[in-house]
C-alpha cells in the first residue's frame, strides 16, 4: 500500500475515532437528558471506541513494521503489511506475514485490492489463496500446526528447488480438484475470519492432497500421452524420454498452477470485493446511525425551537389580550369623563339659565326683574344724591380751604413783619440798658463825689477834699 | 416571520452571532469528544462515575441551550438586546423550572 492510502487511511480512522467519541458522547448526553444512566450501553459503546483505537495503533504498527519487510516478501513490498493487524508477523517468517497480510488485506479494504493488479500478479495473490490453502503446508508456522491439517507434499523434495513464489504456489499443485471445487467464495470468505483454517479452505486443502497423490499416481484424463509412453527401446531414448516426460509434467504443473493462481487471484478479488463490500455496509450501517442520531437531535432541536416558538407566541397573545383589555378600560374612562364632562356643562347651562331668569320662569321672574330693576333705579338716584352731597360737601371744603389759605397767608405776613421789627426792638432794648447802666454809674459816682466833698467839708481839709478820691476815679 | 414584528437586527450583529454560532457548535464538538473520552477511561477503569458525567453533560447542555438561543436569534432576526432579554427570562426562568 501506498503512503497515500495509508495517510488516507489513517485520516479516515481518526475521523471515525472522533465520530466515536462525539457518539458516546452524545450517549452520555441522551443519559443525563433522560435521567437514566444505563453503564452497560456505556461500556458497549467504550467498546466499540475501543476497537477504532485499536486499529489504528495497529496501523501504526503496521507502518512501522511494513518498511523492514518490504524487501522481504513480494506481498510485504505491494504494501499489504500495512493494511492488516501485523502483530502475528515476525520479519523472520516471511511467508507466514505475507501469508497474514494479505488475509487481512482481503477483509478490510477494497484499496488494497487496487493495489493488488498492481503490485501483484497472480503468483501474489497465490500467496493469497495459501494462506486459506498453503499454510497448513509450513509445518514450522503456528498457523499451519493449529490446523493440523499440513500436506506433506509441501515438502517434498521434488519442491525444494522452487522460489518462494512456486512454493507458495506449490501448495495447490493439485489443480484437477482444485478446479473443481475449491476457490469458491466460501473459500475467500475462510480468509475473512483471519483463522484461515477454518471453513471449506482445510477441506480444499485435503482435496488438493488426495488430488495430488493421484495426480502423482495416475495421470489425468486430458494430460498428453507423455505420462503413458511405451517402455524405452534403449536406454538413452529412456533417458531422453524421461527427461521429457518430466519437462512435460513440470511444464503441466506450471500451467495448473498458473491456472490455480489465476483462479485464486479470481477469488481473492472476489473475496476482496466481497469484504470491502461488507466493510461499505458496516460504514454506512454506522454513517446511518450516526445520521439517525443527528436527526434524533435536530428533531430534539427542532420541538425545543417550536416549544419557544409557542411560548412566545402565547406570551405575545398574552401582552396583546392585556394591552385590548388596556386600550378598552382608557376608552371606558375617557367615556366616563365625557359623560361627566356633558353633566357638568349641562349643570352649568342650567344654573346659569337660572341665574338668568332668577331660578323661576314666567310672571314670577318678570316681577322680581321688576323689582330689581327698580331697585337698582333707586340705588342709582341714591348714588346721584350721594354725589350731589359729596360735590357740595366738596365745594364747602374748597372754600374753608381757601379761607384757611388766606389765613393761613395772613398769619405769615404778619409773622413776617413781626420778623421784620423784632431787631430794632432788641437793639433800643440794649441801649436803653446800657443808658441805665451808665446812668447808674454816673449817678455812683456823684454819689461819690457829694459824699467826698461833703467828707472834705467836715473834716476842713480846703476846699479841693478830693484829694484822695478824685484820684480813684 | 419573526415574532418581534420588525427587524432591528444589524448586519453586524447578525454576523457576530453567526460567528458564535459556529464557535459554540465547535465548541460543542470538542465537548462531546472530551466526553466520549472521558467515557472511554471510565469503562477502561471499570467503574463510571455519574457525577463527573452529569457536570459535563451539564455543560453540554449549557452549550446547546445557549446555540439554540443564538440559533432563534439569527431565525426570528432578533436584536442583541432582545437576546439578552430572552436570556434574562431564560435564566429567570430556570430556576422556576428546577423547582
Amino acid at each position: 500500500m501506498s503512503k497515500r492510502a495509508l495517510k488516507k487511511k489513517r485520516a479516515e480512522l481518526e475521523a471515525l475515532l472522533t465520530d466515536r467519541y462525539e457518539a458516546l458522547g452524545e450517549v452520555v448526553l441522551g443519559m443525563h437528558g433522560r435521567g437514566e444512566w444505563d453503564d452497560q450501553i456505556l461500556a458497549r459503546g467504550a467498546a466499540e471506541v475501543r476497537e477504532v483505537i485499536s486499529e489504528l495503533e495497529s496501523l501504526d504498527l503496521g507502518e512501522t513494521a511494513a518498511v523492514p519487510g518490504s524487501t522481504e516478501t513480494g506481498g510485504a513490498e505491494a504494501g499489504l503489511a500495512a493494511t492488516g493487524p501485523v502483530q502475528a508477523a515476525e520479519p523472520g517468517e516471511p511467508e507466514s506475514r505475507a501469508d497474514h497480510l494479505f488475509a487481512e488485506t482481503a477483509e478490510h479494504r477494497m484499496d488494497e485490492g487496487d493495489d493488488l493488479p498492481a503490485g501483484i500478479t497472480g503468483d501474489e495473490e497465490g500467496d493469497g489463496e495459501a494462506d486459506a490453502a498453503a499454510v497448513p503446508s509450513e509445518p514450522p508456522e503456528p498457523e499451519g500446526e493449529a490446523d493440523g491439517k499440513a500436506e506433506p507434499e509441501a515438502e517434498q523434495p521434488g519442491d525444494a528447488d522452487r522460489d518462494p513464489e512456486s512454493e507458495a504456489l506449490g501448495v495447490d499443485e493439485p489443480a484437477e480438484d482444485r478446479g473443481q471445487g475449491a476457490p469458491t467464495p466460501a473459500g475467500a470468505e475462510s480468509g475473512e475470519d483471519h483463522s484461515g483454517g477454518d471453513g471449506p479452505t482445510p477441506e480444499a486443502g485435503e482435496e488438493r492432497s488426495t488430488g495430488g497423490d493421484r495426480a502423482a499416481d495416475q495421470p489425468e484424463p486430458g494430460r498428453p500421452e507423455t505420462g503413458k509412453t511405451p517402455p524405452p527401446v534403449t536406454t538413452k531414448q529412456d533417458g531422453a524420454r524421461e527427461e521429457l516426460e518430466s519437462v512435460a509434467t513440470r511444464i503441466d504443473e506450471r500451467e495448473r498452477e498458473a491456472k490455480v493462481a489465476s483462479e485464486a487471484a479470481r477469488a481473492a478479488l472476489q473475496a476482496d470485493s466481497k469484504t470491502e463490500l461488507s466493510a461499505i455496509t458496516r460504514s454506512i450501517e454506522d454513517e446511518r446511525t450516526s445520521l439517525d442520531h443527528a436527526l434524533e437531535v435536530a428533531a430534539k432541536r427542532i420541538s425545543s425551537a417550536e416549544q419557544a416558538a409557542e411560548n412566545a407566541r402565547s406570551r405575545l397573545t398574552r401582552e396583546l389580550a392585556s394591552n385590548r383589555e388596556a386600550a378598552a378600560s382608557w376608552v371606558r374612562n375617557q367615556a366616563e369623563e365625557i359623560e361627566a364632562d356633558a353633566a357638568l356643562a349641562q349643570e352649568l347651562a342650567t344654573v346659569s339659565y337660572e341665574d338668568e331668569t332668577g331660578g323661576l320662569g314666567g310672571d314670577a321672574g318678570e316681577a322680581r326683574m321688576q323689582a330689581m330693576e327698580s331697585e337698582i333705579t333707586s340705588l342709582k338716584a341714591n348714588l346721584e344724591a350721594e354725589k350731589a352731597s359729596k360735590a357740595e360737601a366738596l365745594a364747602k371744603a374748597e372754600v374753608r380751604v381757601r379761607e384757611i389759605e388766606a389765613a393761613a397767608r395772613e398769619a405769615e405776613r404778619k409773622v413776617d413783619e413781626a420778623r421784620k421789627w423784632a431787631p430794632e426792638e432788641a437793639r433800643l432794648e440794649d441801649k436803653r440798658a446800657r443808658e441805665a447802666e451808665l446812668r447808674e454809674a454816673a449817678v455812683l459816682w456823684l454819689r461819690g463825689q457829694v459824699a467826698a466833698v461833703r467828707e472834705q467839708g467836715e473834716s476842713g481839709d480846703g476846699p479841693d477834699g478830693r484829694s484822695g478820691q478824685g484820684g480813684g476815679d | 416571520m419573526g415574532l418581534f414584528g420588525g427587524s432591528g437586527q444589524t448586519r453586524q450583529e447578525r454576523k457576530a452571532m453567526k460567528e458564535h454560532l459556529r464557535e459554540l457548535l465547535q465548541l460543542r464538538q470538542e465537548a462531546l469528544a472530551g466526553l466520549g473520552k472521558l467515557t472511554v477511561g471510565m469503562a477502561d477503569e471499570g467503574r463510571f462515575d455519574h457525577t463527573v458525567l452529569t457536570g459535563k453533560s451539564e455543560e453540554i447542555a449549557k452549550i446547546d441551550g445557549e446555540a439554540d438561543l443564538i440559533a432563534r436569534g439569527l431565525e426570528e432576526k432578533l436584536t442583541l438586546e432582545q437576546l439578552e432579554d430572552l436570556a434574562r427570562e431564560g435564566a429567570d426562568r430556570a430556576p422556576d423550572t428546577s423547582s
